[in-house]
C-alpha cells in the first residue's frame, strides 16, 4: 500500500505540474498547423495530407497516454532498466540496415504491419537514459579517459543514424553529450577543449563525411539570396518557398487555412518538417513567436524540476531531455527560417509523425516523473 | 540537491534558451516585417497567374456592309499535359470514344514526352461539350481565332492580310490594325505549385473588348468589274503587270483599286512578296503624255493659250532652244500647225513642250507644287509611294521633258487623283478607302468626311479642259474607248520605261485616264498596264491601244450601275 500511495502521488504531482498543460497546448496548435496542412488543394496523384490531422489527434491522443505512463515507474526501475532500453534501441537500429524500408532515399523506417515506426527516434531517449545511468554512477570525471565510455555511448548510434542517412537526428546526439556531461562535472576545460577540436574538424566533414545531398543543402544555405536557377527549383528549393511562406505571413498572418503557400502546395513537406513554415504563414509573427515562447516556457519548467531531483540520474534525464528537444526545436525552426541548413528534424509536439510524437511526450514523462520522486539509493551506487 | 556548478549550467542553459529564442524572433522580425513584402509579391508572383483572353479582331467591310474580312472564335481546340496525365489507357479511351478517334493513336499523343500536345484542333460543338465533361486537369482547351476572307481574292490589296499571330500585315489589315484589334481581355487564375489552374478569383478580370469594325469604300460590284475585265486584259496583252483604280472624283472616295497579279489573303505565304505589293500605290513610274492635261490645264488658267490658239508642231520633229541649250523634239506623226485643244487631242508632244515654255518657269513650277506632285496623297494605305519631281533649278532639259510627262514620276493614285482635281470643278480630292469605323454594337466611331479641298484651277478653266478631254476619247489617241451615248472624257498615255541607261525601245507602259460624265464627272478611273507584250510589235502597244479599250469594258458595265444616263443622239446633235 505505500508504494502504490508514492506512485499515486508521484504521478498526481506529474499530472499537475504546469508543463504539462502546456506542452498540450503545444500540441493542440500543432494539430491545427497540421491540419490545415492537411488541406487538399486541386493537386493529382499526390492525395496525401487529406486524413493526417485526424491521425494526428490520435498520436497526441496516444502520446498523453504515454506521458501519463512513463510517471508511473519508479525512477529506480527506469534507472535499472537503462541499459536494456539503450540495448533494445541500438537492436532497432540495427534491424533497419536489415528490414528497413526506404523513403526518398534513406532507410530510417521498420514496419510492423501497419504500424511503421523510426527507431532513430527512440534512440534519443535510448543514448539519454544509458547517459544518465552511466554519468550518474560517478562521483566525478577527472581526465580524459572519464569521456570515453560516455562518448561511445552516444557515438556508437550516432554512426549507426549517420549512415541511414539521417545527419539531423544524429547530430542531435552531441549537444545531449555535451550538456550531460557538462552537467554531470566534468571539467569544463576539458569539455571546452574537445568542443573547439570537434569544431576545428567541423568544416573537414564538408569534403569528407557528408553524402552528396547533404553537400548540395549546406551550399545552398551558405549562398543564400543568390540562388542559381538550378538551386532554385533543386536544393534551395525548400528554403527558398518556407522564407516566403513565413514572411508573407507579416505579422498577423493569413488567417488559419487561408495561406497560399500552404495550400497551393508550394510549402514542400509542409505537415512535418516545414510545419513552422505553415504557422509563421498563418498565424504570422505573432502565431511563430508565441510557439518559440510556449516552447521556452516548457523547457524553463522542465529545468525548474530538476532543482528538487532526488538524484543525479534525474537531474541529467531532465538536462538530457530538455537539451535534445530545445535543440531539435532551435534547429527545425531556424532551418525554416534560414538561419540553419535544411535537415530532417521535426517539430517536437507539432510536426506530423507518430514515432516523433510518441517521443516527445515520453520524454516529457520522464521529466514530469521526477517531480514528486523522493530520494532513495541508487540502484549502482550501493 | 544540486551543487553550485548545477545551478550555473541551469542557468546558463535558460540564458542560451533566451537568446536562441532572441535570435530566431529577431529573424522571424526581419522576414515577415522587413522584408514581408518583398516575400509577398514573391507569394503571388508565383500563385496568381494572368492569361490574355484574345480579343476577337473587329470585320473589314466594303460600303455597303459586306464582309471581306471577318474572324471567327467559334472553334477550340484540345490539348494535353502529358506529365499530368494519370492514367493514360483510360484517358485515351475515354477521349477516344469523345472525338471517335483511334485509341492507339491518343495513346501515342498521352505518352509523348512535352509538355504541351495538341490532341485535336478545332472541334465541333458536339465534341467540345463531351469534353469539357470530362473535366480531366490534364486537358485543356484553347480558343482559336480564324481570319477569313469571304470574297475571296476580292480587292486583296486593298483588304491585305494578317499573319499566325492574326497582327495586319499589309492593306486595310495593317493600316486599321490598332482599330481592329480591339484590346485583350485578362483573366486571373491560381496557380498551385503543380501548375494547376485552380480557382478563378472574381473582380479582376477584364473583359475582352472587340474589335472595331472598318468599312471601306470599296464598291463590290465596281470592284469585281474591274477585277473581271483586268483579268480579261491581263490575259490579252500580257503585261508584267496591271492597276486600275475607279474614284468618285468629287469625294475621293476609292470605289475600286486592284492589282494583277494578285494573291489569296488566306494563304498570302504561297504568293510571291512583288504580287501582294499594291502596286496602284506604291509604284511610281513617268506618266508620259497622261500629264499633258495639267501642263494644258496651267497655260490655260494662266491665259497664256486659249483652246483655239495655233500652235507649230512642225513636221514630227522640232528643236527648242534658249541661251545655249537645245532641245530635238519629236512626234508620232507630223501634224503641221495644231490648235491647243488638238494638241492635247492628238497628244504632240512638240506642241505642249511648246505651251509649257510659254508659261513663265516660275508659276508652272509652282502650279505643280500645288498639285503637290511628288508627294503621296495621304490615301490610309500602308507603303504610298510619294513619286518624284525636281523641286527646282530646272535645266531646259527639264523644261521640255516635264510638261510631256518625263523627269517626273508618279503613282498611278496621284495621277488619278490630280487629273480628278482638274475636272472636278478645279478642287483636289483627298483620295480615301475608309468610309467608317464603328464599334461592335454599330455605333458609328469614325466616319469619312471629305477633306477641305484646295482650288487649282477655275470652273471655267475646268469646262474648256473637260470639252478638250472629250474630244481626245472621241477624236483623238482614246477613240477606242468611246461609248455609244456617254460622254466621256480621257487621256491616253504610252512611256517608254526608263531602263538603265537611258529609255527603252521595248519596254512601255501604257495608260488610260478617264472621267464620266463630261459635265457632271461621277467616276473617275485609271488603268495602268505595265510591259504590255502580246501581240503586235512594241512600238504599236500604246495606251489607246491596250489600256483604253480595258477602261471602256469596265465603264460600260459600271456606269449602268452608278445610274448616269445615256444620252440620246439626238440631244447630242442638238448640242
Amino acid at each position: 500500500m505505500r508504494g502504490f500511495g508514492e506512485t499515486r502521488r508521484r504521478v498526481s504531482a506529474g499530472l499537475f505540474w504546469p508543463g504539462t498543460p502546456l506542452m498540450l497546448l503545444v500540441a493542440a496548435a500543432g494539430f491545427l498547423a497540421v491540419w490545415s496542412a492537411s488541406y487538399r488543394s486541386a493537386e493529382f496523384g499526390r492525395g496525401y495530407y487529406l486524413d493526417f490531422y485526424i491521425r494526428q489527434l490520435v498520436w497526441i491522443a496516444a502520446g498523453a497516454g504515454v506521458f501519463a505512463a512513463f510517471l508511473v515507474p519508479k525512477r529506480r526501475t527506469i534507472a535499472s532498466s537503462s541499459y536494456l532500453v539503450y540495448g533494445l534501441c541500438i537492436a532497432m537500429l540495427l534491424m533497419v540496415f536489415v528490414f528497413g524500408r526506404s523513403v526518398n532515399g534513406s532507410k530510417r523506417w521498420l514496419v510492423f504491419g501497419p504500424v511503421q515506426i523510426q527507431p532513430s527516434e527512440f534512440m534519443k531517449l535510448g543514448v539519454i537514459l544509458a547517459l544518465a545511468r552511466c554519468l550518474g554512477a560517478r562521483k566525478r570525471i577527472e581526465g580524459i579517459r572519464g569521456f570515453i565510455l560516455p562518448s561511445l555511448i552516444a557515438m556508437v548510434p550516432a554512426v549507426l543514424i549517420m549512415r541511414q542517412p539521417d545527419l539531423g537526428t544524429a547530430l542531435v546526439l552531441l549537444p545531449v553529450l555535451v550538456a550531460m556531461l557538462y552537467a554531470s562535472g566534468a571539467p569544463a576545460k576539458l569539455l571546452g577543449g574537445i568542443l573547439i577540436v570537434l569544431a576545428a574538424a567541423a568544416p573537414f566533414s564538408y569534403f569528407f563525411l557528408l553524402r552528396d545531398y547533404q553537400v548540395k543543402r549546406v551550399d545552398a544555405f551558405i549562398s543564400q539570396g543568390g540562388f542559381s536557377e538550378e538551386q532554385k527549383i533543386g536544393e534551395a528549393y525548400q528554403l527558398i518557398q518556407s522564407k516566403v511562406a513565413i514572411g508573407s505571413g507579416g505579422v498577423a498572418g493569413k488567417g488559419w487555412r487561408k495561406g497560399s503557400q500552404n495550400l497551393l502546395n508550394f510549402t514542400p513537406f509542409r505537415h512535418t518538417d516545414f510545419i513552422f513554415a505553415v504557422i509563421g504563414e498563418e498565424w504570422g509573427f505573432i502565431g511563430a513567436a508565441g510557439i518559440l515562447l510556449l516552447y521556452l516556457l516548457l523547457f524553463s519548467l522542465s529545468i525548474s524540476i530538476a532543482w528538487s531531483a532526488p538524484s543525479m540520474f534525474d537531474r541529467l534525464v531532465i538536462v538530457g531531455v530538455v537539451t535534445c528537444l530545445a535543440f531539435q526545436v532551435f534547429v527545425n525552426t531556424a532551418m525554416a527560417v534560414g538561419l540553419a541548413p535544411v535537415t530532417g528534424l521535426t517539430l517536437p509536439f507539432v510536426s506530423y509523425g507518430g514515432s516523433s510524437m510518441l517521443l516527445s511526450f515520453a520524454s516529457l514523462g520522464l521529466v514530469a516523473g521526477v517531480r514528486g520522486a523522493k530520494p532513495e539509493p541508487f540502484p549502482c551506487a550501493a | 540537491m544540486p551543487g553550485k556548478r548545477q545551478r550555473i549550467a541551469a542557468d546558463m542553459t535558460l540564458a542560451c534558451g533566451g537568446v536562441v529564442v532572441c535570435l530566431l524572433a529577431a529573424r522571424l522580425v526581419q522576414i515577415q516585417h522587413v522584408e514581408h513584402s518583398a516575400r509577398l509579391s514573391e507569394n503571388e508572383q508565383q500563385s496568381k497567374i494572368c492569361i490574355d483572353v484574345p480579343a476577337l479582331r473587329g470585320r473589314i467591310l466594303d460600303r455597303d456592309g459586306g464582309e471581306m474580312a471577318v474572324s471567327r472564335s467559334l472553334v477550340k481546340s484540345l490539348f494535353v499535359v502529358p506529365q499530368k496525365v494519370m492514367d493514360p489507357e483510360t484517358l485515351a479511351e475515354r477521349l477516344s470514344e469523345a472525338l471517335s478517334i483511334e485509341k492507339e493513336k491518343i495513346l501515342d499523343l498521352l505518352r509523348k514526352e512535352r509538355k504541351f500536345v495538341w490532341i485535336k484542333r478545332k472541334l465541333s460543338p458536339e465534341e467540345t461539350s463531351r469534353v469539357q465533361g470530362m473535366s480531366d486537369p490534364a486537358l485543356g482547351l484553347r480558343d482559336e481565332q480564324k481570319r477569313f476572307y469571304p470574297k475571296r481574292r476580292l480587292a486583296c490589296h486593298a483588304v491585305g492580310f494578317v499573319g499566325l499571330d492574326n497582327e495586319g500585315l499589309e492593306g486595310a489589315e495593317a493600316q486599321f490594325n490598332s482599330e481592329l484589334r480591339g484590346t485583350d481581355g485578362r483573366r486571373w487564375y491560381i496557380r498551385d505549385a503543380f501548375q494547376n489552374l485552380v480557382a478563378i478569383p472574381e473582380g479582376q478580370d477584364v473583359a475582352a473588348g472587340d474589335g472595331n469594325d472598318v468599312w471601306l469604300t470599296i464598291d463590290p460590284f465596281i470592284q469585281s468589274v474591274v477585277e473581271e475585265e483586268l483579268a480579261a486584259s491581263f490575259q490579252k496583252w500580257a503585261p508584267a503587270s496591271a492597276s486600275c483604280i475607279v474614284m468618285s472624283p468629287k469625294s475621293g472616295e476609292i470605289l475600286a483599286i486592284a492589282c494583277l497579279p494578285d494573291f489569296d489573303p488566306s494563304d498570302y505565304i504561297a504568293s510571291k512578296v512583288e504580287d501582294r505589293r499594291n502596286r496602284a500605290i506604291t509604284d511610281t513610274n513617268e506618266p508620259g503624255s497622261t500629264f499633258k492635261p495639267l501642263t494644258i490645264a496651267a497655260a490655260l488658267e494662266f491665259g497664256i493659250v486659249t483652246p483655239e490658239t495655233v500652235i507649230d508642231c512642225s513636221y514630227g520633229a522640232k528643236a527648242f532652244c534658249q541661251g545655249g541649250a537645245r532641245r530635238l523634239l519629236h512626234d508620232y506623226h507630223p501634224y503641221g500647225r495644231l490648235t491647243v485643244a488638238d494638241v492635247l487631242a492628238k497628244s504632240s508632244n512638240i506642241g505642249t513642250t511648246d505651251i509649257a515654255l510659254r508659261i513663265p518657269e516660275q508659276r508652272y513650277l509652282r502650279f505643280l507644287a500645288d498639285l503637290d506632285i511628288g508627294s503621296p496623297t495621304g490615301i490610309e494605305l500602308p507603303g504610298e509611294a510619294g513619286g518624284w519631281m525636281a523641286p527646282k533649278g530646272w535645266s531646259f532639259f527639264s523644261r521640255t521633258s516635264v510638261p510631256w510627262g518625263q523627269e517626273v514620276a508618279l503613282t498611278p493614285l496621284k495621277l488619278l487623283v490630280s487629273i480628278s482635281g482638274l475636272v472636278n470643278g478645279g478642287e483636289i480630292p483627298r483620295p480615301s478607302i475608309l468610309r467608317k469605323i464603328t464599334a461592335p454594337d454599330g455605333e458609328v466611331l469614325r466616319s469619312f468626311e471629305p477633306r477641305a479641298q484646295r482650288r487649282i484651277i477655275s470652273a471655267s478653266t475646268c469646262k474648256t479642259l473637260k470639252g478638250m478631254l472629250k474630244r481626245g476619247v472621241d477624236t483623238g489617241t482614246g477613240t477606242a474607248a468611246r461609248l455609244d451615248g456617254y460622254e466621256i472624257g480621257g487621256k491616253t498615255g504610252t512611256q517608254t520605261k526608263l531602263m538603265r541607261g537611258g529609255y527603252s525601245m521595248q519596254k512601255s507602259i501604257t495608260s488610260f485616264i478617264c472621267f464620266v460624265p463630261v459635265d457632271d464627272p461621277v467616276v473617275s478611273m485609271v488603268v495602268v498596264l505595265d510591259e504590255p507584250s502580246k501581240g503586235a510589235d512594241a512600238h504599236h502597244l500604246t495606251g489607246g491601244k491596250c489600256a483604253a479599250p480595258a477602261g471602256a469594258a469596265i465603264l460600260s458595265k459600271i456606269l449602268p450601275y452608278l445610274g448616269v444616263m445615256k444620252k440620246e443622239k439626238k440631244e447630242c446633235k442638238e448640242k
